[in-house]
């Protein structure tokens, strides 16, 4: 299991030179000169050939991504902001928590009604209530999330003044976030939950238990429900990744200081090392997470650690 | 069966919940009433809730209460005369920390005291100031001749490049209450130009007391303005107190505190200011507000700031076909202003024909209405004279805000064979074509209220091929010695004709077509009045009130 987590860890490596290179490669062909940014529109060409300099824009593209890979490497740094001359790291930092948050938030609502969805349609299954269900989680699924925030904001702040239209002063802030990007994973959930209590129910255990008179409540609480949860849970994992991505796009929208809108402003001010730098910590929580998200795999079905840690891999021993 | 109906309850009230959000708040769009204010133009939206900036009287009362005012971004700093900082957030929220050694009136464009009481040009170049003497600084001590000396120090070294430093010279105070300040060129207008918010005052204490340039960029507890800065949580709002000790009896602060938060999204921040999290929504894409014309819940700012915008041709070392004044001329021929007006100003603004805006002192109107005209035969004869009778491909470069203006154009000159591909770009993009001079059309403005020395850059060979963002790349010695009289001159209706000079110059040339006033649009709650203005449009975050 150690050896695993740090195979898993050490992946870390080609992951991060290979998001850095991609991002260094458009760094080199997207127009827009961000010493010219810096500046302002009145610098002479050359106070901006200075700047250059200075930010080593002129060295070849090789020499920079290696002496930025070394500032990560040697001294954890991942650079200043080209706008506000702070770290990098210290501005994502405060900022990562809030988007943790909202993804975490997000990831429960969705879990949650999710799952209840998705058992309300496996016990009516073919009835008017199934078709039902899917529908509406098809509908949150299938509606961008910024429009579903925008809606959440008219209906919630606008109308009812239940929530703040925008920001995360209080904790009401982060509420509609949540469940703008809750919803948008309700589908999979229901989805998940439903053909797997479907399977379950199916199940000679079941029949089993039926047989020696347990009620359907009983049934589905202690014996279904229990054993339908397994690929739910690894669902939610792979769900994080997803609902981080979404949590990115709506802080624009909800006006939250999160990585996302910190990168998204970014790239429109050639902002590069803040770019660069929280691209690359989100690929490191993503690849964290995912590392999580196997080990609890192990732990919830300890059938699993075969094929997670060997890959799927048997070793087949040979017979003499 | 029971479920079955408890799903059918929650599905009503549900459905009920939504609908009534919906319905009570019925359609953003309602241009059927009459009571134009604007009244600028005949196609305008017209409705109760459309109002233009500088028009209501000064507030005369204090209270307790505090106001939210959304900006579009957040500022890295908020001191841009001591940074050479260009954008505009920082000037705004400045603007209400650092006061100015004069203002300007928006509506006359008369200079009017502030730090400093009077004034006098000793000669061309240099402009002696008399302080007052009842300024207290953001420390507690008073404003002194020093602190002048200080700040147009910090100008010339932090921003030699930008207006805020390069008309500069020096200062020297005279005494303790008067400094002199010494220009670099001559330029009347330099008055106004000081009334920016980049030109605050503060004191050297106060800065370094703060830790230098940069610490005080980010926590500026100093100058003398009508705020004080008092707290900025990083990421969400930037919180100002009102200076109970400012030195105008005149000036009534409303708001005990100014609250500003950053939004970008135009529907997210219409909607914060329809759900009363806030009561300022500033600078709305325009045809955005357009769509809210009429409803009766929030108050519609519109007003231009002093800038037409042009459609330029390259006619520098780039450039291509339009380098020949007959497909200049066959352009502007099949170009239609109006509605390219009409889509740019979102109904607002009527188009121009004038380089400078129609309510600057120095507006001469260089076009007629006729000549503005469409005339698609009279363009393709132009172009089948310059040999393009079988078509032509230009680009045109620009930003997304215009994209629907672009559609126009492109429509347009569709029907005289010319093939137009639009380039969007963002704004680092945009700034790099439009500096290099890749592009057959470009469309930008120029700010021209007052005679500033920066004026019709475009036309300064000095910055042509340097920080000119966009134009014809293109000039004439006559052009340039016109333009030096015009800034020069201190009598105004002696400037009034260089102006005409000037435009019969480049008219004759034609290196752009004139299109529409740009226009800013801002929402407000309903109860929201006093809004005001400062430089190039900006919000004066200190006028509004209840």
């Amino acid at each position: 299991m150690i050896k695993y987590i740090i195979k898993r860890i050490l992946y870390l490596i080609p992951i991060m030179l290979g998001v850095s290179a991609i991002i260094f490669a458009l760094k080199t062909f997207t127009p827009g000169d961000p010493a010219r940014v810096i500046l302002g529109n009145d610098a002479t060409q050359e106070q901006v050939e200075a700047k250059r300099e200075e930010l080593g824009l002129n060295d070849p593209v090789i020499i920079q991504y290696g002496n930025y890979i070394k500032g990560i490497v040697t001294r954890g740094d991942f650079g200043d902001s080209y706008r506000t001359g702070n770290s990098v790291l210290s501005e994502i930092l405060p900022r990562l928590k809030t988007s943790g948050l909202i993804t975490l938030g997000a990831v429960a609502i969705g879990a949650i009604i999710g799952i209840i969805l998705g058992i309300i349609s496996a016990l009516r299954k073919y009835t008017w209530i199934d078709s039902l269900v899917l529908v509406i989680s098809m509908f949150f699924q299938s509606v961008p999330e910024f429009v579903v925030g925008l809606v959440l904001i008219f209906i919630f702040a606008v109308t009812y003044h239940l929530l703040p239209s925008n920001g995360i002063e209080t904790a009401a802030g982060y509420i509609m976030p949540m469940l703008c990007i809750g919803l948008s994973s309700v589908a999979s959930y229901t989805r998940i939950t439903r053909s797997s209590m479907l399977e379950v129910l199916s199940e000679d255990y079941i029949r089993t238990a039926r047989a020696k008179g347990q009620t359907e409540r009983n049934i589905t609480k202690h014996h279904a429900l229990r054993n339908a949860m397994i690929p739910v849970a690894q669902s939610i994992g792979t769900n994080l990744g997803n609902s981080i991505g979404g949590a990115m796009v709506l802080e624009t929208v909800f006006g939250v200081p999160g990585v996302g809108k910190y990168i998204t402003d970014s790239i429109t001010q050639r902002n590069y090392p803040s770019v660069l730098g929280g691209a690359l910590i989100i690929a490191i929580v993503l690849t964290v997470i995912n590392l999580l998200v196997d080990i609890s795999f192990i732990i919830i079905d300890p059938r699993l650690k075969t094929t997670i840690i060997s890959g799927g891999k048997k070793k087949v021993k040979k017979v003499a | 069966m029971k479920l079955r109906k408890m799903v059918a309850l929650g599905l009503t009230v549900i459905t009920t919940f939504a609908m009534v959000a919906c319905g009570s708040n019925s359609g953003t769009t309602d241009n059927t009433n009459t009571a134009g204010e604007t009244g600028e133009a005949s196609t305008a939206p017209t409705a109760s809730n459309i109002f233009d900036a500088n028009v209501d009287p000064d507030n005369t009362e204090k209270s307790d209460e505090q106001i939210v005012i959304q900006l579009t971004s957040e500022p890295s700093g908020l001191w841009a005369g001591g940074t050479g900082k260009q954008e505009n957030e920082c000037v705004i929220i400045g603007s209400a920390l650092f006061d100015t050694l004069v203002h300007v009136d928006r509506n006359t464009g008369d200079v009017l005291p502030a730090l400093a009481s009077e004034w006098e040009w000793i000669d061309d170049t240099h402009c002696k100031f008399t302080l007052r003497d009842d300024v207290i600084m953001s420390d507690g001590s008073p404003l002194v001749a020093d602190d002048v000396v200080y700040c147009v120090n910090t100008w010339m070294q932090q921003s030699p490049n930008t207006d805020t430093g390069r008309f500069l010279s020096g200062a020297v105070a005279d005494d303790e209450h008067t400094v002199t300040i010494e220009f670099n060129t001559t330029a009347p207008d330099f008055l106004n130009l000081l009334a920016w918010g980049n030109f605050g005052i503060v004191s050297e204490d106060e800065v370094n007391a703060l830790g230098g340039y940069e610490a005080a960029d980010k926590n500026p507890v100093m100058g003398s303005g009508k705020y004080r800065f008092k707290e900025w949580v990083n990421g969400q709002y930037i919180l100002l107190e009102r200076n109970d000790d400012y030195w105008d009896d005149n000036y009534v602060g409303y708001f005990k505190e100014i609250k500003l938060v950053f939004i970008q999204d135009p529907a997210a921040r219409a909607m914060s200011i329809l759900s009363g999290d806030a009561q300022v929504a500033y600078n709305m894409p325009i045809n955005t507000a357009a769509t809210y014309a009429g409803n009766e819940e929030i108050n519609l700012i519109v007003h231009g700031f002093g800038q037409n915008t042009r459609l330029w041709y390259n006619m520098g070392p780039n450039a291509g076909a339009t380098s020949d004044i007959r497909v200049r001329q066959a352009i502007d021929k099949a170009l239609n202003f109006d509605a390219i007006a009409q889509v740019g100003t979102g109904g607002f603004g009527t188009e121009v024909h004038g380089y400078f805006p129609d309510d600057s002192i120095y507006y001469n109107e260089t076009f007629t209405a006729e000549e503005r005209a469409v005339d698609i035969e009279g363009a393709k004869a132009l172009l089948e004279e310059a040999g393009y009778g079988d078509g032509l491909d230009l680009t045109l470069v620009g930003m997304q805000d215009q994209e629907q203006v672009f559609t126009v154009i492109q429509d347009n000159l569709s029907q005289v064979g010319i093939n137009v591909t639009i380039e969007i770009l963002d704004t680092p993009a945009f700034v790099g074509a439009a500096n290099s001079g890749d592009y057959d059309l470009i469309h930008v403005g120029d700010m021209v209220d007052a005679r500033y020395p920066a004026i019709c850059t475009f036309f300064r060979q000095s910055s042509i091929d340097t920080f000119c963002i966009g134009g014809a790349k293109w000039t004439t010695p006559e052009i340039e010695e016109i333009l030096d009289k015009l800034i020069q001159e201190p009598d105004e209706t002696k400037a009034k004709e260089y102006a005409k000079e000037f435009e019969d110059l480049v008219k004759e040339s034609m290196p752009f077509s004139n299109t529409f006033p740009e226009m800013y649009a801002n929402m407000t709650s309903k109860d929201i009045k006093g809004y005001k203005t400062l430089e190039r449009g900006y919000i004066d975050i200190t006028s509004l009130y209840k």
